[in-house]
């Protein structure tokens, strides 16, 4: 666990923790992100490319984050640095059994796109959270794979000739699941709770507390959904309807909007991937 | 063919589909709205930004009109000051300059540009050694000693060539220091006192003189005691019986001898006093007259002319006897320069009047003045006779004379064809008239007589010149002023001659006697008569203004007899 704590990943942290608390803040201004992004000239070149990008559709050049903002939105240059900044951390060409840092980034993004849709679209609320909790609800795949990778390769070629779940996979060998590791280290590094509680549930929304349910659940729901459709990696065994169809009722939402807003999900995943923003 | 179902789950899918757009589209018109603000704010925030930015200009622009007229005042400031700096520094007699620390003029002032005789934009920028290389080791010398040590140099005694010649300078050299307290440069102040080194000169040959005068003068009166015994028991000697035709020669020579000597000691005596002259109207042709009178009897023999080119001269006032001796002395001078030459034979003497002043001209055919002479002649003590031949004091006295009458003499060193002099005395204002002399004269048959003396050869010589007037005279004899009092007094001052010197040791002289017996007696006051060895001025004046008789050391009998025989017949007359 504390091997964590030290390591390449602390700046990628900061920068994350410090977004993501403009994010919640509902008094953080143009300025505010402006700052965060402008501190760290790569990702500012980064965000000032892709914002250029036929993606977002804005028909003036951008060159700078201040512009972005206005431009193609505060939400939407949030996103975005956050997009560059989390996939520093699935930098790297690692791959076996199934499993690649790529595919799980692709997984993420996926995740992300379809819980902020899910949020918007159903719950009418802007969802900018959810984009991020997507981003990072496997964080602690991550982690493992980085500081115990022996092990982690272990289990997931067992996942991949045995039929059971990731999870207990990783209970037995490990004694916690990634999810677990996930919380921990959102806790460690200052997340909001939202966050927390979202990575530390997506496998089991219904165990989260009442006042991040739907955050759990949204989650969940999107990285049931986006698995089935194979989006980026994909875990093997069968998917826990039982514990699907739960989530829908609970949050009140059923499995036709669920799919039609898939439907955009990949729309709107191919262009990101043709644009080169995944 | 779409069923009932179909259709349903069609319309469904619409529904959901309209409301996930809906929902979608009013959070992004939330989102717009939001970017709108944001995007005002920045306008507003740029636009206010861009009006600071306009009022700062505009206020940078006034802070500039501003800032230059207020340079441009000060410049003119400045400049007034500097010019007002340069007038007071140019006002200045002193040399005023500044140099930096390579020894380089940075400025300097009118009078420092009028003594190096440069213009000040050329010595600008000059060294030391470009404008004095002549002076410019020691010069330098003494600024790097002050730009070394930050320490003043004053007083600095130097002399330093210049166009005009060499010149005096006192100077003080100061270490000039920046703000920070290092020194670059030095400031000089200097004052030429070549004029007061040379007025210093003249004052220590003033007192040089005016020493030797009153030596001279000292000496002077020492001789004319003896000198009075020389010439007064000669005289008498040549009457004596005894005496033959072989004797009476020497005698006579003794007597030539001493008179001649009596000559000399007059001139020193004239030299050294300060004479007040006698002031008649003078008749300059017939002094010069005299002069030529007087000289041809030496030049007898010598084949020496002299011509007179004048005419009608107007008089002039002054002292005939002394304005008598200035030509006879330059009829002398060159006569004698011709003869140790042997080249030459006339002297000229010319006159004009011109605006006033009668101008003479004495000029020769001889071997003129030599030019390292020219400056001396007037000296006094300068000849360039050998030794024993004149005293040297010829010109000096001269010129003496010549000045005192308010004239010029000097030597015109353009006439190259001999010696030259010019004479110049001014025309004279008044008319006084001569005054009479008397010509009576009675010898008394019997008197009583008090001679006082303290030289007991003049004494003996008076007694026997009185004698030799009448052997009957009763003669009483005091060597001292106190003594003759005492005789005095024990004859109830009825002396009828009291023949007093006046320079007498002890604590009554000459003149306090006739002071004290002024007030005592005024009748034994009138009966004196005084013997002089000097006649000067003071001396003159007291006895003229109170109608005292005198005889002048050394007498002849001549002399002694005519005021002898005058006194007399005069107080006689007062009885």
């Amino acid at each position: 666990m504390d091997k964590v704590d030290h390591s390449k990943l602390t700046t990628v942290q900061n920068t994350i923790t410090n977004i993501l608390n403009t994010v919640n803040n509902p008094d953080s201004s143009v300025k505010d992100l402006k700052y965060i992004i402008e501190v760290d000239p790569l990702l500012t070149a980064n965000v000032i490319r892709l914002s250029n990008s036929a993606y977002y559709g804005y028909p003036k050049r951008v060159s700078e984050v201040q512009e972005a903002i206005i431009c193609i939105g505060f939400d939407a240059v949030k996103e975005l640095a956050l997009s560059i900044k989390v996939s520093e951390l699935f930098a790297g060409k690692e791959h076996f059994s199934g499993y690649s840092r790529v595919s799980l980034w692709k997984h993420s993004v996926a995740v992300a796109l379809c819980s902020k849709m899910i949020c918007r679209r159903e719950f009418k609320r802007r969802g900018g959270n959810m984009y991020a909790a997507g981003l990072l609800h496997d964080l602690g795949l991550i982690i493992l794979e980085q500081f115990e990778i022996r092990m982690f390769k272990e289990v997931f070629a067992r996942n991949r000739r045995e039929n059971k779940g990731l999870v207990d996979l990783e209970s037995e060998t490990f004694g916690f699941s990634h999810m677990d590791v996930g919380k921990k280290v959102a806790e460690l590094w200052g997340f909001p709770d939202e966050f927390v509680y979202a990575i530390g549930n997506h496998h089991e929304p219904l165990n989260a507390p009442e006042e991040f349910s739907l955050v759990s659940n949204i989650i969940f729901i999107a990285d049931q959904i986006c698995q089935s459709q194979m989006i980026g990696y994909t875990e093997k065994g069968e998917l826990d309807k039982k514990t699907y169809f739960s989530a829908l009722s609970r949050i009140g939402i059923n499995e036709k909007s669920v799919e039609l807003i898939m439907k955009e999900v990949k729309t709107d995943f191919k262009k990101m991937e043709d644009e080169g923003l995944i | 063919m779409d069923t009932e179902k179909d259709i349903k789950h069609r319309i469904e899918e619409l529904e959901i589909q309209l409301r996930h757009i809906q929902n979608d589209y009013d959070l992004t018109r939330q989102e717009f709205d939001e970017a709108s603000g944001n995007y005002l704010e920045t306008i507003t925030e740029l636009h206010e930004k861009n009006k600071t930015l306009l009022d700062f200009q505009k206020n940078l622009e006034e802070l500039v009109t501003r800032r230059t007229k207020e340079l441009r005042e000060t410049k003119e400031i400045l400049q007034v000051k500097a010019d007002e700096q340069q007038v007071i520094l140019d006002s200045s007699p002193a040399l005023i300059f500044y140099t930096d620390a390579e020894n380089r003029f940075v400025r300097v002032n009118q009078s420092f540009s009028n003594t190096v005789e440069l213009p000040i934009k050329e010595i600008i920028g000059k060294t030391i050694k470009d404008i004095f290389p002549e002076d410019h080791v020691r010069m330098e010398r003494d600024n790097n000693y002050v730009l070394r040590t930050g320490e003043t140099k004053n007083q600095i005694l130097e002399q330093i060539h210049t166009k005009k010649g060499k010149r005096w300078i006192v100077s003080d050299k100061i270490p000039y220091k920046d703000l920070k307290g290092s020194i670059i440069g030095v400031i000089g102040f200097a004052l030429d006192i070549t004029d007061r080194k040379a007025l210093e000169k003249q004052l220590v040959h003033s007192e040089k003189l005016a020493a030797v005068g009153r030596l001279v003068a000292g000496v002077a009166h020492e001789l004319n005691n003896p000198l009075a015994i020389i010439s007064g028991f000669s005289e008498l000697l040549k009457d004596a019986p005894c005496v033959d035709e072989k004797n009476r020669k020497m005698i006579d020579s003794i007597i030539a001898a001493s008179e001649r000597s009596a000559s000399i000691v007059e001139n020193l005596l004239r030299f050294s006093r300060k004479s007040k002259m006698e002031k008649t109207n003078v008749d300059l042709m017939k002094i010069i007259d005299d002069a030529i009178t007087m000289t041809n009897n030496s030049i007898i023999g010598e084949c020496v002319n002299i011509i007179k080119q004048y005419t009608d001269l107007p008089e002039t006032d002054g002292d005939a006897s002394q304005l008598n001796s200035v030509f006879v002395n330059l009829i002398n001078n060159a006569r004698d320069a011709m003869l140790s030459a042997k080249k030459g034979d006339t002297i000229t003497i010319s006159g004009i009047v011109k605006d006033n002043v009668i101008v003479f001209e004495v000029y020769d055919n001889g071997p003129g003045i030599p030019d390292e002479n020219q400056n001396e002649i007037f000296d006094p003590f300068f000849s360039s006779k050998e030794v024993g031949k004149g005293t040297g004091l010829g010109l000096s006295i001269c010129y003496g004379i010549v000045t005192e009458h308010n004239g010029t003499i000097y030597l015109d060193n353009s006439y190259k064809d001999g010696a030259k002099f010019v004479v110049s005395l001014p025309v004279s204002e008044t008319t006084c008239k001569s005054s009479e002399e008397n010509g009576h004269s009675k010898i008394p048959e019997f008197a009583n007589i008090l001679i006082v003396d303290d030289e007991p050869q003049i004494i003996e010589l008076e007694k026997m010149l009185l004698h030799g007037l009448n052997g009957g005279y009763m003669i009483d004899e005091a060597e001292d002023g106190e003594t003759a009092l005492e005789l005095i007094k024990n004859n109830n001052f009825s002396y009828d001659l009291v023949l007093c010197d006046m320079k007498m040791p002890g604590s009554i002289d000459g003149l306090d006697l006739y002071k004290t017996l002024y007030e005592r007696n005024k009748f034994q006051a009138s009966r004196m008569i005084f013997v002089t060895g000097d006649i000067s001025g003071e001396t003159k004046d007291f006895l003229d203004k109170n109608h005292l008789y005198y005889i002048s050391k050394p007498f002849n009998m001549e002399k002694f007899t005519a005021v002898i025989g005058e006194f007399f017949f005069n107080s006689n007359k007062k009885k």
